[in-house]
């Protein structure tokens, strides 16, 4: 059944919705590394346990089949105790992975990180009755395909259940900012940046370093995994070659964009990075590629391409920021408090 | 640390040790049919050693882990099939032109790219070169396309060494193993004579170790870097063609062992293209052994587990994660401790005393 | 009359770096409420003995009490939590955030950074950190940063940034103070408030043991003087005795 919404309305939230489940991505690394210094190589790692989490909580089974190799589930939970759980457990393998590996400098962390995302991204691939193998998980309902036909009756509009999935996703980033900006503005998140500037001289100041740092990561992944529920319902299937390390690379191009160690500063950044990615390809089809000639030529090679060079571009705009903008387009929001003792 | 000297220590004894007490244990399970694995380890060990070599190289003198390095090998080994498939010659031809076209972007990165970061700590570095290595992956595929592909080459049969039975064969081929084992280690000597025995490795070797006092006793440390870039440039480009020719031409070559890269340098000490050298071999071991291992493990009589061959690189990067844990310097860097130690965990012993006083 | 407990003791403690005995059997005691130099010549071990104290560094053997409690491989975080503090000889101020918050960041058993009593607690919170606020713009006040409060630390001069390490050190309102140089590169008329102030918080009952090169400060302002040669104490006393003692004068001038 088609829409009654127009397909321009539909792109713009099949462009909003994944710019906000990034951006809920971009505000835990923004914990993590631009708060802490923690150069957490692993985010696909924690995304996917969230997503996998979610799937086989709430999807139905499948039943493994010739070509299907079946996956663990029939929980049949609704998306709020999948997402609670995703959220949860990642939580929880943020604070497992990180505490042997806390000691490490930032770029042998970032490799140790780096190596969990491979280790769980192989282990999602090749569990193949658990986790559906390298064809993942598929059918994964949303809350709104049960809920909306009882509230607007049967025929209900599908473009609607897009629209109520934006709201979701809406709300949820929302939900975090404020959070984050509490936390990353108290005393607490005081601690964690001075941590990121110098954990010698915080813990000589008397704090716990590594207990902050866990905190951190625990946090920071939690919401990766809630990320990773929202991804798992709006794309309806989780396979493993989704979460490679290229992902964790945009987070970062992401982070970095929009301002580390700003909060708002990163939400733009994903949000201005996704519709970099996003509109690429609509321009590539722009330029005809059945028209003769070069033109055509260089149509077809777009079209055919443009995944490539848009990465190409996302690499020298990474190059370029890191050489003559490293704090990023947003500069981190100096905190200030009016004084108590008079002017 | 003095990155450049290798000591014969007791923790490559020990991992050498272990290896080979493995190598017995599956033994005892494959029988002689142990050594096919054994043989491919050193195989792909010696592409791991010149990968790891490379990247050390460049974190001893520029002080940073270049993840752009996996890349740098795909593009050796795309430049070396433009060489050998679309223009026809020969593939020594190709070695040598990947070589010169890898070692080429090398220096151009670190004149436009790694040069301005100097300085400024290993994470920015780092950082661009994971753009470095977004350009270089994409634009190997924009040109070439992600079709599979190969050398054009005349494979020569394999050899049987042994026959243990109608169907398991120990074998060795003249082209995929014999060649890359010996084209490392004599790139190996070969690097080895320039470090110890020239100027310029001499000089690559004080920038290594205190790149002001290089520079302070007259050394160009610009230039020294530079041919760093260069050796580093050749070291990938072949090693990624020797892995093209062991395996096929892939886009994704580079990067899918560059893991097992880091592996290899970490395992023998980062910064210490010796420790590469070695940590390179065992990782490449640890990895065969660990498919033969895992080959065994999934077998329906005892874990049945699917695709149990499929989680052999876990068990290198495990290997990699212990070693940093317990040992970042590496295991070249023999018993650590010292200036490094600045924190010390308390122990739960500790945490259970009562209060000593005096 | 009964000693008083030396608030500071170490033991034989030995600490290594590579083959080189920074510390080398070292054993000393400091009093409670004085003003305690520490002085010798270059590479004796006076920054070692300081971190290893702290915390920072685990000594490889000995043993070291802090009042009365043994401290050595506790963490520098514990050794805060304990009442002791020190300064670094080059300032590490956290360049990122502000010289307010700079001070913030020391104070001790802030309920704002635990996260559990943040977001359950968030009055009680608002009242600790209302109080801690207070004593900052004091002691900034009395530093006279007060004015600096919202510049970035990184922007502050060198005599600056030394006066902030003195500073976050009051903040944590400890029992014993390790200052490490804690004059040098400051202005005189600042460091003669300085040095007021320690004799001040000295007649409050808090410890300082201080690291110095200047020998005026030391000679003048010490009430005991504690001489480092090679890893271990050479020598000790009043400042007039230790001036005259022919080995610490054959410590320096063999250098």
């Amino acid at each position: 059944m088609t829409s009654a919404l127009s397909p321009g309305v539909i792109d713009i939230m099949n462009f909003l919705i994944p710019a906000l489940y990034f951006a809920l991505l971009a505000l835990a690394l923004n914990l993590e590394w631009g708060h802490t210094g923690l150069f957490n190589a692993g985010i696909a790692g924690f995304w996917a346990v969230g997503a996998y989490t979610a799937a086989i909580l709430i999807t139905p089974l499948s039943p493994a089949s010739l070509s299907y190799p079946g996956h663990i589930g029939g929980f049949n939970q609704s998306f709020v105790i999948g997402a609670l759980v995703a959220t949860v457990l990642t939580g929880l393998l943020g604070l497992l992975l990180t505490l042997p590996i806390l000691r490490l400098r930032a770029d042998y962390f970032a490799i140790a990180t780096l190596a969990f995302a491979e280790i769980i991204r192989i282990v999602f691939n090749s569990a193949e009755s658990v986790t559906g193998g390298s064809l993942g998980i598929f059918s994964i309902p949303r809350p709104f395909d049960t809920l909306l036909p009882t509230i607007a009756g049967a025929n209900v509009d599908p473009g609607y259940s897009d629209l109520s999935l934006l709201v979701l996703a809406g709300v949820l980033v929302v939900l975090s900012l404020i959070a984050w900006d509490y936390l990353t503005g108290s005393s607490w998140g005081r601690v964690l940046r001075g941590i990121r500037d110098d954990d010698v001289a915080t813990l000589a100041a008397g704090k716990r370093v590594a207990s902050f740092q866990l905190q951190a990561m625990i946090l920071g992944s939690a919401l990766m995994g809630l990320s990773g529920a929202v991804f798992a319902i709006y794309q309806r299937v989780v396979v493993p070659d989704q979460f490679e390390p290229l992902s964790t690379f945009t987070i970062y191009v992401m982070v970095i964009l929009g301002g580390s160690a700003n909060n708002r500063g990163v939400i733009v950044g994903a949000f201005v990075f996704y519709f970099l990615d996003w509109i690429s390809v609509r321009l590539a089809g722009l330029i005809p590629s059945n028209a003769g000639g070069v033109l055509g030529g260089i149509g077809s090679n777009l079209v055919a391409n443009i995944a490539y060079y848009r990465l190409m571009v996302i690499g020298l705009i990474l190059i370029l920021l890191i050489i003559y903008r490293p704090q990023g387009i947003f500069r981190e929001k100096k905190h200030t408090y009016p004084p108590v003792t008079g002017p | 640390m003095r990155p450049f000297h290798l000591r014969v220590n007791r923790d490559f004894a020990y991992a050498f040790l272990i290896v080979a007490i493995v190598t017995l244990a599956l033994g005892g399970i494959y029988g002689l049919g142990i050594l096919n694995y054994l043989k491919t380890g050193f195989v792909v060990g010696s592409i791991f050693v010149l990968g790891a070599t490379g990247l050390s190289l460049v974190f001893s003198v520029r002080k940073f882990a270049n993840f752009a390095h996996g890349d740098m090998m795909t593009f050796g080994a795309y430049m070396a099939f433009l060489a050998n498939v679309s223009w026809r010659m020969n593939l020594l031809w190709g070695f040598a032109f990947g070589a010169v076209m890898t070692a080429v972007i090398g220096v151009v990165m670190e004149l436009l790219v790694y040069r301005k970061l100097a300085g400024r700590g290993p994470v920015q570095a780092l950082v661009a070169s994971i753009g470095v290595t977004l350009i270089l992956q994409n634009g190997v595929k924009a040109y070439f396309g992600t079709q599979i592909r190969n050398y054009n080459i005349v494979l020569p049969q394999d050899v049987v060494l042994l026959q243990l039975s109608p169907v398991q064969l120990i074998t060795i081929n003249l082209l995929r193993d014999v060649v890359p084992l010996v084209a490392s280690i004599a790139i190996i000597v070969a690097l080895h004579l320039l470090l110890t025995r020239t100027t310029l490795g001499k000089a690559m070797r004080a920038t290594a170790d205190n790149v002001d006092l290089a520079r302070a006793s007259g050394i160009n440390t610009r230039n020294v870097i530079i041919w760093t870039w260069v050796i580093s440039g050749i070291l990938a480009s072949v090693a990624g063609t020797l892995l093209a020719l062991v395996t096929d031409v892939r886009t994704t070559l580079g990067f899918d062992v560059l893991l097992f890269l880091f592996a290899a340098a970490i395992i023998g000490g980062i910064g210490s293209p010796y420790g590469a050298m070695v940590g390179g071999f065992l990782v490449g071991l640890a990895e065969q052994l660990g498919v033969a291992f895992l080959s065994w493990l999934g077998r329906k009589d005892v874990l049945n587990l699917d695709q149990a061959t499929a989680y052999s690189p876990v068990i290198a990067f495990a290997i990699m994660i212990v070693v940093l844990i317990f040992r970042p310097e590496g295991l070249a860097a023999g018993r650590g401790g010292g200036i490094g130690q600045v924190r010390r965990r308390l122990s739960l012993a500790k945490l259970l005393h009562k209060e000593e006083s005096e | 009359m009964t000693e008083p407990k030396p608030i500071l003791r170490l033991k034989d403690v030995v600490k290594s770096f590579g083959g080189i005995h920074a510390l080398d059997g070292c054993s000393l005691e400091v009093q409670p409420g004085t003003i305690t130099g520490l002085i010798g010549p270059n590479g004796a071990g006076k920054s070692t003995l300081f971190n290893t104290i702290m915390g920072l560094y685990a000594p490889d053997s000995g043993r070291i009490f802090f009042e009365g409690l043994r401290v050595d491989g506790r963490p520098a975080w514990d050794l805060v939590r304990r009442g002791l503090v020190k300064t670094f000889q080059i300032p590490r101020e956290l360049r990122e955030l502000t010289v307010l918050e700079n001070l913030l960041l020391w104070s001790r058993g802030n309920p704002g950074e635990d996260l559990w009593r943040l977001v359950l607690q968030p009055r009680q919170v608002k009242a600790a950190e209302h109080d801690i606020q207070r004593r900052a713009e004091d002691i900034l006040r009395f530093v006279g940063l007060f004015e600096l409060r919202d510049e970035y630390a990184k922007n502050l001069s060198g005599g600056q940034k030394k006066i902030l390490e003195l500073a976050r050190a009051l903040m944590a309102d400890p029992t014993m103070i390790l200052l490490d140089e804690p004059v040098a590169g400051v202005n005189p008329t600042l460091t003669t408030k300085i040095l007021s102030l320690i004799a001040d918080l000295r007649s409050r009952g808090k410890t300082f043991f201080l690291v110095e090169h200047d020998m005026d400060v030391v000679m003048g302002r010490c009430d005991w003087i504690i001489v480092m040669h090679q890893g271990r104490k050479l020598a000790e006393g009043r400042p007039k005795e230790v001036k005259a003692d022919p080995r610490v004068v054959e410590a320096y001038l063999g250098d």
